[in-house]
């Protein structure tokens, strides 16, 4: 049975056994949600790589710095969004700060694709609908559904309280499920 | 559906639609940079403090090897002190006043071949065999080739280093120096002490140069004040034209002490201000000047010191 090593002990042994392989493992784990995140976010795929990079980089640099009993995915998102947010102020595009919609619709649930056609249409019109989400309900959205990362989590990402988190969510899903069912 | 099964569904999605990577260029930039930073050995301060570490001990093994080998140079200088008055007295003592020029030309190549020997083959002997090096020079080689060379020594030089101690004013200029001993002995000729004057100006032109820049630098009670005085030249983005300036003008002190400790302290300061060019700079200087500090003496306590450095990094 393979004994996974978790993200934690990989930073600790990269960080002070120079084990480059844990470095390695590490980035294959996180780099696509990673990526991902960063891309969907940004909306410009040239900017997403400079964010990603400068991203590891951090992480290389303040390898020291990083404590063994704090959450490895949470150190590491909470980088990057650190970094979006310097992205968007150089950019003057300040991300819509909305906490929630107070109009967000009631939306009919969605129906199941019924063949694989229509489920990658799905897919795609969702990345789309994603990307039209307001930025504090997508990157809640994001980080929970590609990234995996609990409510808790994102909420020490972000550094928003779990019941904001929450609603942010509830409301992000309502958005989704109201433009996928128009377009059904 | 329920709102779970829509959940079901977006996770399902999302999860066809996660197709986005980074670029293999971009995973293979970043998995680089991680080896590079745990291969990297120096830390990028320690290179300033071992090569500061390096630099002092190689120029203290350098002033100690001197002292221990050889009288110091000040001794050379006291002695000669401490004969001028002495000499002086007989000089006057041997020609009073109204005298044949015969008589004090006479008098004074007795006095020459009893005194001028000695206190020429003093200095001279500290000049062969205290400086195997000559790059720096030490007053005792500057002065050795005539009694008068020594006795201007005594009147002149010194107003640039010891003989502040007597002399608080700033050096004299060589001539009035000369002059000034012709007054002291009257009965010499004219003509003769100005050959003297004149073969002193000869031989010991460079050394004359080397005064006039300390002359920038008037000698002072303390060796702080000097110093400070001196690193004036140096303290605002100094040219190479500022550093060889610098390095004269503390040559010229004729205090070896006070020139390697001036030194010591500008490179100590210099690379722990991170002003590692100027440093190297400097160094490079002294090494034109200073043949023994080769770049091999600084590699060969760097690795001494190797294992110290692995300790200050844990």
């Amino acid at each position: 049975m393979h004994n996974q090593q978790s993200d934690e002990e990989l930073m600790w042994l990269y960080a002070n056994n120079n084990q480059e392989r844990a470095f390695d493992q590490l980035y294959e784990r996180h780099k696509g949600p990673l990526y991902r995140y960063l891309l969907k976010t940004c909306r410009e795929q040239t900017l997403a790589q400079e964010t990603f990079q400068e991203l590891w980089m951090k992480v290389i640099r303040h390898r020291n710095t990083y404590q063994r009993n704090a959450a490895f995915a949470t150190w590491l998102y909470a980088i990057a969004r650190n970094l979006l947010v310097d992205v968007f102020r150089k950019r003057q595009r300040a991300p819509e700060l909305s906490d929630t919609d107070s109009d967000a619709p009631d939306a009919a649930p969605l129906s199941q694709p019924a063949s694989e056609f229509e489920h990658k249409l799905m897919a795609h019109r969702l990345s789309e609908a994603i990307a039209q989400l307001p930025f504090l309900q997508q990157e809640v959205f994001l980080l929970h559904h590609d990234s995996g990362l609990s409510m808790q989590q994102i909420a020490e990402v972000t550094g928003a309280g779990v019941e904001a988190i929450k609603s942010r969510h509830r409301y992000a899903l309502a958005r989704l499920r109201t433009q996928l069912g128009e377009l059904q | 559906m329920n709102p779970r099964d829509d959940k079901d569904l977006i996770d399902a999605l999302m999860r066809d639609g996660a197709s986005e990577v980074p670029p293999p260029a971009l995973d293979r930039v970043i998995k680089q940079a991680a080896r590079d930073a745990v291969r990297k050995k120096p830390r990028r301060w320690m290179l300033p403090l071992a090569s500061a570490a390096a630099i002092s001990l190689t120029v203290l093994l350098v002033i100690n090897n001197r002292h221990l080998a050889l009288p110091s140079p000040q001794s050379a200088e006291s002695v000669l002190l401490e004969e001028a008055p002495k000499r002086a007295a007989r000089k006057a003592d041997a020609a009073p006043a109204p005298m044949a020029r015969g008589e004090i030309k006479g008098s004074k190549e007795e006095e020459e071949s009893s005194e001028a020997r000695p206190t020429q083959e003093s200095p001279g002997r500290v000049s062969s065999q205290t400086q195997p090096e000559p790059a720096m020079p030490a007053p005792a080689a500057v002065e050795a080739d005539s009694e008068v060379l020594a006795d201007r020594f005594t009147t002149d030089a010194l107003g640039g280093s010891l003989a502040g101690l007597n002399h608080p004013a700033p050096s004299k200029p060589a001539e009035s120096a000369v002059e000034e001993e012709m007054q002291a002995t009257p009965a010499e000729p004219l003509q003769e002490s100005r050959q003297r004057m004149a073969d002193a100006s000869d031989d010991d032109a460079a050394t004359m140069k080397l005064k006039d820049n300390a002359a920038a630098v008037p000698a002072t009670t303390t060796t702080d004040k000097r110093r400070d005085q001196l690193n004036q030249l140096i303290e605002h983005k100094p040219t190479q034209e500022d550093l060889t300036h610098w390095l004269t003008a503390l040559q010229a002190q004729e205090d070896e002490t006070l020139y390697w400790q001036t030194i010591n302290d500008r490179l100590r300061l210099w690379l722990a201000k991170g002003q590692d060019a100027r440093a190297q700079r400097l160094f490079e200087l002294l090494q034109q000047r200073h043949p023994q500090l080769t770049d091999e003496t600084l590699h060969s306590w760097l690795d001494a010191q190797a294992p110290e450095r692995a300790e200050n990094n844990h």
